[in-house]
């Protein structure tokens, strides 16, 4: 289960290539929209409000033209939201059979749903290095936008670390948590090697970078921000 | 060019000189074949050369590394301008999540106008024949394309001096001769120096200018190519006593009747995200004692196979049938994922206790020396050298008795002497303990020296299946983008 979990995560988390009118977009305007939708995820309070919001994450599988995106993405929070939502409910002050506990627990698994999934079909379908270009044109020093691309990238690379060792430590019968020592020493050892790399392609030596990508389409990025803050509005409305 | 005087490095931690008294010296447009055994300081006296000893490892460095009038011991971030280096593993050298952005990154950094940032990037990718990769994802690349990336990543800095560690750890002997021709080609035409780090010298000799041996972090010699006797080439060049063994050493294949225990049925695996699937409609019938080589170029679908019978990956469709009481040994690609604790006895003894053995303490001495650790069981893991590594991760998967050893690309930055004592090593165990070996390589010499029988792999799909002998006859072996193992000729 928890290697199945694993390889889901690995693969929500790996970029998607693929030319699609989400790819395409305005990576700034992209995130905008996802930050105003964290926002107003973050204040509804019943079941209906979710509902409206889950158009947004309809929005976005439109426009990733890959319903295949959307099942990898679901598979992959399914299992944590699923846990969150149980221990919700156990735990609910509301009793375990009562309305308030049902629309509760319900409010809140879909909440963390149509985030969760959103923040991931986003994140696969964003070219990092579009990103991080973007945001040094705005200021933003290049330590940080760096940092961002060099997660990004070794996320995957971690979680097949994770799998690969949790494998060979299972196959020599100990315990998974064992699994947990080489992966740090690979990281730590890959961190070295990453660090050398960036070294000898000279980042940082010069006070300025040349940026070799345009931030996508204005067009399909202003329908994400349109769309988040038109249901940020409502959301604050009702 | 590049001059180096007087060179000596010790590492923090230790007393003992790594690279002691170091003279190279290097025209422009001239290539040198740097050799010598794991451990000789090959590595570190290219960080050196590279500018990241000291600022990475700290340590005390002497002496000076010149490269166009600049000492690079001296203004070490001036080094990237001027020297490149391409390391061992490609995979963590690659920074972005495209070929695109990787190529670009480094001219990018140099803060070049957008147009000539391009113009280099094409340039490089050109050079080495690979711009059909410019717009694939890094994640869908086999070792030997992210080699490749890795390669015109540095090129498009424009080096003056290019260091190439083991450019052909993970590319298939074809690759490497094209790979070669053009470095030879830049080398004429640009005047880039380069110094070339190999084990498998066939090729490499053929385009190198110098040849300079490294032995316990010193230059034992430096001779032109020209200079030195068809005899001395010939030391270098093993391939007469290759030939010897392999003609000798057709074997008979072990426990063709014998039931298999390992079933794999039309099994077909695709990689997320991927359009294509990395294996095809495979159906094999592993018995019990057999020695299989899974060979094929880079990208065939080894890994994934060897992954696959593992259980780490579960087929996309088609099955794979195990006994149930199997017990599995698996040496990864990278061993030191399989390491849980902090001496190479430990790791061992730990096993064998988690394994049920009997009398662990004996049975972990008798494993750590038949494979040659005796001397380094109480030696941090993390201190010893890849090599090592891997024979600690084959002790570990062999104390249980495992019925089954999976090594995935065992020969990886061996040089030839390690390559042979795995070989050995690996022909004795499964004589002694009678265990079932798998292993993908696409190192044919090795799989001839330790398998009976074997598979060639090509773009996922089963291309021959039988006696190892039996495949080593096929005429177009060549053409599968496997080489016959009497042209491997030339390891250090």
């Amino acid at each position: 289960m928890l290697l199945w979990l694993l390889e889901k995560i690995r693969v929500a988390f790996t970029y998607s290539k693929d030319k699609t009118l989400l790819t395409k977009a305005h990576v700034g305007l992209k995130f905008i929209s996802l930050a105003l939708f964290f926002i107003a995820v973050s204040l509804v309070n019943s079941l209906n409000e979710v509902f409206i919001l889950a158009t947004y994450l309809a929005l976005l599988v439109l426009m990733s033209q890959r319903l295949k995106l959307f099942y990898e993405s679901t598979l992959a929070v399914a299992v944590p939201i699923g846990l969150l939502g149980f221990f919700t409910w156990i735990f609910s002050p509301y009793g375990l059979f009562t309305y308030e506990t049902f629309n509760y627990v319900l409010t809140l698994v879909l909440r963390m749903y149509v985030l969760a999934t959103s923040f991931l079909i986003v994140f696969s379908t964003t070219n990092p290095t579009q990103l991080a270009d973007f945001l040094e044109k705005h200021g933003v020093p290049f330590t940080l936008t760096q940092s961002l691309i060099l997660t990004w990238r070794l996320i995957p690379l971690v979680l097949k670390d994770i799998i690969e060792s949790i494998m060979s430590v299972r196959l020599r019968r100990f315990g998974i948590t064992k699994a947990l020592i080489p992966v740090t020493a690979v990281a730590i050892e890959r961190a070295n090697r990453v660090s050398e790399t960036l070294y000898i392609k000279g980042l940082g030596f010069r006070a300025k970078r040349t940026h070799t990508t345009k931030p996508g389409s204005m067009f399909y990025g202003v329908i994400l921000v349109l769309a988040a803050t038109l249901l940020l509005t409502i959301v604050l409305i009702s | 060019m590049i001059r180096i005087e007087n060179l000596w490095y010790r590492y923090s931690s230790g007393e003992n000189w790594v690279l002691k008294n170091i003279n190279i010296f290097l025209n422009d447009g001239e290539i040198a074949l740097l050799v010598g055994p794991n451990g000789s300081g090959k590595t570190t006296l290219a960080k050196a050369a590279v500018g990241i000893l000291s600022s990475f490892y700290g340590g005390e460095i002497k002496g000076k590394i010149v490269v166009n009038s600049v000492n690079i011991l001296e203004k070490p971030e001036e080094a990237f301008k001027y020297v490149g280096y391409v390391g061992e593993d490609p995979e963590v050298q690659l920074v972005t999540l495209t070929v695109r952005d990787e190529v670009t990154f480094g001219p990018s950094n140099l803060g070049l106008p957008l147009k000539e940032v391009f113009e280099r990037a094409h340039w490089a990718l050109n050079v080495i024949d690979s711009m059909k990769l410019m717009n694939r994802v890094i994640f869908e690349l086999s070792g030997g394309e992210m080699q490749r990336v890795a390669i015109a990543s540095i090129l498009a800095l424009k080096p003056r001096v290019l260091i190439l560690d083991e450019p052909s750890a993970f590319i298939e002997a074809p690759l490497v001769r094209k790979l070669y021709g053009e470095l030879r080609k830049i080398a004429d035409e640009e005047g880039i120096s380069i110094i070339l780090i190999e084990h498998k010298l066939d090729q490499a000799l053929k385009i190198a200018d110098k040849l300079i041996i490294l032995r316990d972090g010193e230059v034992v010699s430096q001779r032109n190519i020209e200079e030195l006797s068809f005899n001395e080439i010939l030391k270098y060049q093993p391939q007469e006593r290759i030939r010897e063994k392999v003609s000798g050493g057709v074997r008979k294949r072990k426990g063709s009747s014998s039931k298999a225990i390992v079933k794999l049925q039309n099994v077909w695996y695709r990689y997320p995200r991927s359009q294509k699937y990395s294996l095809k409609n495979i159906s094999l019938n592993i018995a019990k004692g057999v020695k299989l080589g899974i060979l094929g170029p880079n990208g065939s679908g080894k890994s994934t196979l060897i992954k696959i019978i593992a259980g780490i990956l579960k087929p996309s469709k088609g099955y794979v049938t195990k006994h149930n009481d199997l017990k599995v040994g698996y040496v990864p690609q990278n061993p030191t994922l399989s390491f849980t604790r902090p001496t190479p006895y430990d790791e061992v003894y730990e096993t064998a206790k988690n394994m049920g053995v009997r009398e662990p303490k004996a049975e972990t001495w008798r494993i750590l020396k038949l494979l040659g650790l005796g001397r380094y069981s109480k030696k941090p893991v993390l201190h010893l050298s890849f090599g090592y590594r891997r024979r600690l991760s084959l002790a570990s998967a062999l104390v249980g008795k495992p019925d089954i050893v999976l090594l995935d690309e065992p020969t990886a930055y061996l040089d030839f002497e390690g390559k042979t004592v795995l070989a050995e090593i690996l022909n004795n165990i499964a004589k002694q303990l009678n265990t079932t070996l798998i292993i993908a390589s696409h190192d044919t010499w090795f799989i001839s020296e330790v398998c009976d029988v074997a598979v060639l792999l090509y773009d996922g799909e089963i291309k021959f299946e039988g006696e190892t002998s039996e495949l080593l006859k096929i005429p177009s072996l060549e053409s599968f983008g496997v080489e016959k193992p009497f042209n491997v000729r030339g390891h250090y």
